[in-house]
């Protein structure tokens, strides 16, 4: 008698304590799916102040006319931009490029401005005779980007952007394909203020669809 | 007598004294305190996503990769920062909290902002991943991974 006892007492000691995991088991997912992530196919490069990356130096402020200066003779020299990501097993990816400026450069004379330009042999840009320019077929159309030298920075407005489009991607194979070269002009106008003036420029690549090297042609 | 009455009324038998009874549920109670603490902060899922990065070895070259198999930088000079974005999503029926670590050899270059946060039910967060490449840093190619935890919130 004393035996069956002790065994009921365990078995609903048991039972209940069973009942009472069950009940605190977590609930199964209404969804299959579980978390995701998700990755943009957008990239971007800064560039901050104070780093060796385009340097104008000294303006004189004692002339009577506008300062400029710019990388078209490569001092200081331009910015190169690559689109890589092609690899033996997937293509690479046709990008547009977007440059901007920050709003720290705070010019405080009007006619104090950043200017840049794509130097590219077809595409008749007013920067592009003064050295070696960018292959045309570095764009998997015909070039329809900066034509000339583009504002990104004018006294003391707000900053703008400035769009390059239909960058292909570059390969082992293709030294020169896929690349190009960004010159940067700045003008101090007379009234300009003592001091450094710097900016951050940001290089963003977006994706715009596969790159097929056998057709030329970039597909969504 | 009534001593030898009380003991026997306050015991399961000679085997199984009331101080030891008292001793197994103290500690049946502090496993079962343990395991739900131990499960309610747990991190019960993670997805992890390879980085890469090459630094340049010439300070004004920037090269992009916009894959999405990975987290590519692409190829960064020194002193610059390269950045990502991607989303996170929730697709369980219930809130759940969600922290971003990273490892590898890129760790401590590497920011995701925000890095913690909880996301609820069909909820998705935009997570910027930066990586600030110091000035002294050795062109070569770098490499690391994002690990992205989730867990159950309770309330």
């Amino acid at each position: 008698m004393t035996v069956v006892s002790k065994l009921s007492l365990y078995s609903l000691a048991f039972i209940a304590l069973f009942c009472a995991w069950t009940a605190t088991l977590p609930q199964e997912p209404q969804h299959t799916k579980q978390a995701s992530v998700t990755l943009f196919a957008v990239t971007s490069i800064r560039f901050y102040p104070g780093y060796e990356t385009v340097f104008f130096a000294n303006f004189g402020r004692s002339g009577t006319r506008n300062r400029t200066n710019d990388t078209t003779d490569d001092s200081p020299l331009p910015f190169a931009i690559e689109n890589d990501g092609v690899n033996d097993t997937k293509p690479g990816q046709c990008v547009n490029i977007t440059i901007a400026a920050s709003n720290d450069l705070a010019f405080a004379d009007d006619y104090s401005n950043m200017t840049i330009c794509v130097p590219i042999d077809a595409g008749g840009t007013d920067c592009g005779t003064r050295r070696a320019p960018a292959l045309a077929n570095s764009f998997y159309n015909t070039y329809n980007g900066i034509t000339s030298w583009t504002t990104i920075r004018n006294g003391r407005s707000a900053p703008a952007t400035a769009d390059i489009y239909g960058l292909r991607p570059r390969n082992s194979s293709d030294v020169q394909g896929g690349t190009f070269l960004i010159d940067v002009n700045t003008t101090i106008g007379i009234n300009e203020s003592i001091g450094y003036h710097n900016v951050t420029l940001t290089v963003t690549a977006t994706a715009t669809g596969n790159w097929n090297s056998g057709t030329n042609i970039c597909k969504l | 007598m009534k001593t030898l009455v009380a003991k026997k009324r306050l015991s399961f038998g000679r085997k199984f004294p009331i101080r030891t009874a008292a001793a197994i549920v103290l500690c049946l109670g502090i496993i079962a305190t343990s395991l739900i603490f131990a499960y309610a902060h747990a991190w019960d899922e993670e997805v992890r996503v390879a980085m890469h990065l090459n630094v340049s070895d010439n300070a004004r070259t920037m090269g992009f990769n916009v894959g999405t198999d990975a987290l590519w930088f692409g190829r960064v000079p020194p002193g610059a920062a390269g950045s990502r974005d991607l989303t996170v999503a929730n697709h369980f029926a219930y809130p759940r909290d969600v922290e971003i670590r990273a490892e590898g050899n890129i760790t401590q270059w590497i920011t995701a902002a925000p890095s913690s946060f909880s996301l609820n039910p069909n909820e998705g967060q935009i997570v910027d991943v930066s990586v600030e490449v110091p000035r002294n840093a050795t062109p070569a190619e770098y490499d690391g991974t994002l690990i992205i935890l989730f867990r159950r919130q309770f309330p």
